[in-house]
């Protein structure tokens, strides 16, 4: 079953009008782990900003559809409360509220019934398994955090708001070996026959750890190619531009 | 045009119908101030004092910056009230008319084991008093004022406006003249008091001025925290508040005043708060102005004595109608002192928050630090938000630092937080909660959570 | 009129400090104001009549910190006829009625009213430059004084997308020196101005500077302020075109009893518009300063970014050193900072280079060069005729 379904999407920036993506299509169903590769300014991330609903980016045709609803009006929260979830790949520091009191806070304004101390014992739970210190959980929200921390956070955050679609935008850049191992994990953990991943990856790394169902490439606002686990590869050893050639036919 | 719900502050609107023993004529004269002494029963000194204040009011003139008193009329002000009772002990002496205006304020009966002491200012006069036993004990002094005036006249005539002279500016010199209620404190040498000191008061009848004073003397090495705390109900007329503060840190003794003001929305506030620090003594201001239609504020602290050190923690809050013309004053008069200023304001609506800061190195202020922050938050693009520092450095030996940034609530972690499922106005309200954070925490809970609610409400009718 | 302050907000109203007035100076008269008017154009009769009868309704400003009392205005002789073999330089006196029109426009407060009109009237070397559309001056335009010309007045305009470069000169020698200068930097047009005061003998200084900035306009404007004489300074830039920039780095070194007042505003009212005021001083001896940056964003002005710095070195026990960076801001979305610092010499820097075998007084110099290197070096590039005469003045002795 169709979770997400992007037809001939073009976005543009919304301050000046330029144009980064033109008319890109996706097709991700239930279950599924679809990744995401591309040279810089491909607009991998305007993709996963796009479909957040990030007002930064203007959609100029095309459609997107969430759980088969068409989700191009609704705002950034909105989709968030039908279940849509994004790692950001430069998380906020919001001084003033702590990340413990805000995942309890979000949970309650979504609706959850769970009591607190219940909640409160999953969070720490859940970081012990990312190996994130505790003591952190009850800083300000990234605040001080350094760059694996926060990414970590993220996915703290992931698990215990249990979204049906999560969008990894380069959750791997600025990672060292064992925190992308643990994050690995937590994914390969996360995942379950209702919900999808859709990973957006710059390196080739943490693909040694996750099995993707798909990948696809996405160069100058456009997938170029989809295949299996193997277009990694062929990546790896050749390049983008060896891609970028063979569909020119060269 | 969107009817816009700021503070609830309906539980206050109310008129209590207490009789009053007496109300002067509108305006002021000097027979008036006369009768005010006379009232109270005041010594000989103090009604001269009086008169010194009255006679510098009519030579001042008003003053040449802030906020505009143009529309303040006051000669159509009572001066002075004062309510059906004598001050009391324990609460079940006081009338019960009284007590149930305080009941109606939410100042449950058991609240009094948690407060050291509670002054309650009603209409100008203190109704209700209760020092606790350990107090006594330890020697603290805290009355109304007016009793101190007679109780401990050397101590009271030694500092009693020795911070803030008639002659600094013109409504110091009204203070002076009409000044009625307030607190007094005193802490013996090396005594901390182990709770803090609170003291409620809140205007009642229509165009009644506000003229407390409160005095604190915290005598060497000793400790204390003082929360004045104040609301009143709107009234069609003009409010007035012309209080005074003056804190006097003795010699490596420690104070910290926190204010949360939420004046109704046609109050004029103009209050006065001075400290004058000596060697080694630190004095901290929190403040927290929330309410009244125009507000002058500049908490000031003197740095007297060497390696005296002011912390100076504010947050403004200029919604709809509000003019705040708020600030800090540090004047730095000896060597090794130190200065820290954190004051941010917040303006929505409509509201005007300038910030007016005043910083000043003396020649003698060698190995002087002092290190300045401002942070204004316009939370939406019908507001303002101002700031104008003046740093006056007179010797080679000091380091000062001073910081500014305006602008609205970031773009990108609005939507970060939306990302997680808050609606863009929770969102908001998070944010504008972490930049009022490191004042709220400074302040009893009560008035944080109104803080909060204040701003939660404000971030939900400003989205549209 | 561009009034310095307009402090209001809706019906809200903030009471402005009365202006004082000094009333020891002997001022000019109706026989000085017909050598002044002598041989101008009609529109610039006009002009000057207006004005004066403006001037006539004011007193002298009593100030705070540079005292005006007793001071001594400078004897109105008849005008120099100048020959101008530049074309793009004209008289100011003989202005045709639609550059006086322009002339008229370009009205501000100025350091105060009373004075700017002084040098609107009383002026006696004027120029007009108008730099054609696309014109890249070669050379940069110098406007120095004479011993003769004690007041001066100056109209610039330069054409879209042209640019220009203007040093003015106090020189070393005067005691009573005034300019108004007024700049229009049309569309996509740049400016790069050297203001250099240098005037050994103590007397006064005064600068009225405007500029008006169109789209895509660029200013920049080095100031250095090292004379002996009490200098009061006004620049107010307008930026009324979207994405136009200004940028001001005065730098300053007062010595002896110099009282320098220098005040910095920069106007935002377009879009995307940016400004930017940077400055450094050191003050030495009994000197004293006013360093006065504002960054003004109207309402309406979206994304504009405007920054403040300034930095103070207090190198003697009875300097002393006040600084008003103002923000004003009636427009949420920008980005408006700015940081200031007064401090001393830090003494680890001190130590570790006199532990290198340099004296007290080389050391000094040393650090307090540093700190005006960066901008000093930018002067070099832009104005290297005069870098030099720059830099001569904050290599002198430097004493703790």
């Amino acid at each position: 079953m169709t979770l997400l379904e992007a037809k001939n999407l073009h976005v543009v920036l919304a301050e000046d009008d330029v144009k980064i993506l033109k008319g890109l299509s996706l097709t991700i169903g239930n279950g599924e782990l679809h990744v995401i590769m591309g040279p810089n300014g491909s607009g991998k991330s305007t993709l996963a900003n796009v479909l957040m609903g990030n007002p930064k980016y203007r959609v100029t045709g095309g459609t997107v559809k969430f759980m088969n609803k068409n989700i191009s009006r609704l705002t950034v929260d909105e989709r968030a409360r039908m279940g849509m979830f994004m790692t950001f790949q430069h998380p906020q520091e919001i001084p003033g509220i702590r990340l413990r009191s805000f995942l309890m806070s979000v949970s309650q304004s979504t609706g959850s019934r769970v009591p607190l101390l219940k909640m409160s014992k999953e969070i720490d739970e859940l970081s012990l398994e990312l190996g994130l210190e505790s003591e952190l959980i009850d800083r300000y929200l990234n605040v001080g955090f350094s760059g694996g921390e926060k990414k970590k956070a993220e996915i703290v955050q992931m698990n215990f708001m249990k979204p049906r679609f999560s969008i990894l935008d380069e959750i791997d850049s600025g990672l060292d070996v064992d925190a992308m191992k643990s994050i690995a994990l937590s994914i390969n953990r996360f995942r379950n026959p209702e919900n999808s991943v859709l990973l957006i990856t710059h390196y080739q790394r943490l693909l040694e750890y996750v099995e993707p169902d798909r990948v696809h490439i996405l160069i100058d606002g456009l997938i170029a190619m989809s295949g299996g686990k193997e277009l990694v590869r062929e990546v790896e050893e050749n390049g983008y531009e060896a891609i970028f050639d063979s569909l020119k036919g060269v | 045009m969107r009817e816009k719900v700021f503070l609830d502050s309906s539980r206050f609107d109310f008129l209590s119908n207490t009789k009053y023993r007496f109300m002067s004529e509108r305006g002021f004269g000097e027979s008036q101030v006369i009768d005010i002494s006379k009232r109270k029963n005041e010594p000989e000194w103090m009604l001269k004092k009086r008169l010194q204040s009255f006679k510098a009011f009519s030579l001042s003139s008003k003053p040449g910056f802030g906020v505009s008193t143009e529309s303040l009329d006051l000669s159509r002000i009572i001066s002075y009230l004062g309510p059906d009772s004598d001050k009391h002990r324990s609460w079940d002496d006081v009338p019960q008319e009284i007590r149930e205006t305080f009941e109606k304020l939410g100042i449950p009966e058991a609240e009094r084991e948690s407060l050291a002491g509670v002054g309650a200012q009603f209409d100008s006069e203190i109704v209700y008093q209760n020092i606790r036993k350990e107090l006594e004990e330890l020697g603290i002094v805290f009355l109304d004022m007016e009793t101190a005036v007679k109780k401990y006249p050397e101590l009271v005539r030694r500092f009693f406006m020795k911070a803030v002279p008639p002659t600094d500016h013109r409504f110091a010199a009204l203070h002076g003249a009409v000044w009625s209620g307030g607190s007094f404190v005193y802490v013996p040498k090396g005594v901390k008091v182990p709770l803090p000191l609170q003291a409620y008061f809140r205007m009642n009848v229509e165009s009644s001025g506000q003229f407390e004073h409160t005095l604190i003397i915290a005598d060497e090495g000793s400790d204390l925290q003082f929360i004045e705390g104040c609301s009143a109900p709107r009234f069609n007329d003009l409010n007035l508040h012309v209080g005074m503060v003056e804190i006097f840190v003795l010699k490596d003794a420690k104070v910290r005043y926190s204010t949360i003001q939420n004046w109704s929305k046609n109050t004029y506030n103009l209050n006065t708060k001075r400290a004058i620090v000596e060697e080694g003594g630190t004095m901290e201001w929190i403040s927290g102005s929330l309410g009244s239609m125009k507000t002058m504020l500049y908490p000031s602290s003197v740095l007297r004595g060497r390696g005296a050190r002011a912390e100076h923690l504010g947050i403004t809050y200029a919604g709809p109608g509000q003019h705040m013309d708020t600030g800090s004053k540090v004047i730095h008069l000896a060597p090794d002192t130190s200065s820290l200023v954190d004051a941010r304001s917040i303006s929505v609506g409509g509201g005007w928050a300038f910030y007016r800061g005043f910083l000043d190195i003396s020649r003698s202020a060698m190995n002087s630090r002092s290190s300045v922050k401002c942070t204004a938050l316009m939370i939406d693009n019908e507001s303002r938000a101002d700031t104008v520092p003046i740093i006056q450095v007179m010797n080679n030996a000091a380091e000062v630092g001073h910081e500014a940034r305006i602008g609205r609530l970031g773009e990108e972690e609005i939507f970060y937080l939306m990302s997680r499922g808050l609606s863009e106005s929770e969102a908001k309200a998070i944010i504008v909660r972490g930049f009022m954070e490191p004042v709220s925490h400074q302040l009893p809970v009560e008035y944080a959570v109104e803080l909060n609610r204040l701003i939660d409400t404000e971030m939900e009718s400003s989205i549209g | 009129m561009e009034m310095t302050t307009e402090l209001v907000h809706k019906n809200f109203e903030m009471v402005k400090p009365t202006r004082r007035e000094e009333l020891s100076i002997k001022d000019y008269d109706n026989r000085d104001f017909l050598i002044s008017a002598e041989a101008s154009s009609p529109a610039m009769l006009a002009f000057m009549s207006n004005r004066y009868s403006e001037y006539r309704t004011l007193a002298f400003p009593s100030w705070k910190r540079l005292k005006l009392t007793g001071m001594k205005l400078p004897e109105i002789s008849p005008r120099r006829s100048l020959s101008y073999s530049d074309p793009f330089v004209r008289p100011l006196i003989s202005m045709k009625s639609d550059e006086v029109e322009l002339l008229d426009k370009l009205d501000f407060e100025g350091l105060d009213r009373k004075i700017l009109l002084l040098g609107d009237i009383f002026f006696s070397e004027g120029s007009m430059i108008s730099i054609p559309p696309n014109k890249s001056a070669e050379k940069s335009y110098s406007v120095a004084f004479n011993r003769d010309s004690r007041i001066s007045s100056n109209m610039f305009v330069l054409g879209e997308n042209s640019s220009l470069k203007v040093v003015i000169d106090s020189g070393r020698f005067g005691n009573w020196l005034l300019q108004n200068n007024r700049f229009l930097i049309k569309e996509g047009s740049s400016l790069e101005l050297l203001v250099l005061n240098r005037v050994t003998e103590r007397g006064h200084v005064f600068i009225n500077n405007l500029y008006l900035l169109e789209k895509n306009a660029k200013l920049r404007v080095f100031e250095v302020n090292c004379g002996n004489a009490s200098t009061a300074a006004f620049h107010l830039a307008l930026l009324e075109g979207e994405r136009a920039l200004a940028s001001f780095m005065p730098l300053f070194v007062a010595r002896g009893d110099t009282v320098l007042d220098m005040q910095y505003v920069v106007r935002h009212r377009a879009n995307w518009s940016e400004g930017r005021i940077s400055g450094s001083g050191v003050l030495l001896d009994n000197s004293r300063s006013v360093f006065r940056g504002t960054i003004d964003i109207k309402r309406g002005a979206k994304g504009v970014k405007g920054s403040e710095y300034s930095n103070i070195l207090m190198l003697s026990e009875s300097a002393r050193a006040d600084t008003i960076p103002s923000l004003l801001v009636g427009e949420n979305q920008v980005d408006a900072f700015h940081a200031a610092t007064v401090g001393s010499i830090d003494a680890q820097k001190l130590f570790y280079l006199m532990s290198r075998g340099l004296t007290r007084d080389q050391s000094m110099s040393i650090i307090v060069q540093g700190k005006f290197e960066p901008t000093l070096r930018e002067i070099d590039e832009i104005f290297p005729d005069h870098s030099g005469v720059v830099r001569d003045e904050f290599e002198r002795d430097i004493r703790y």
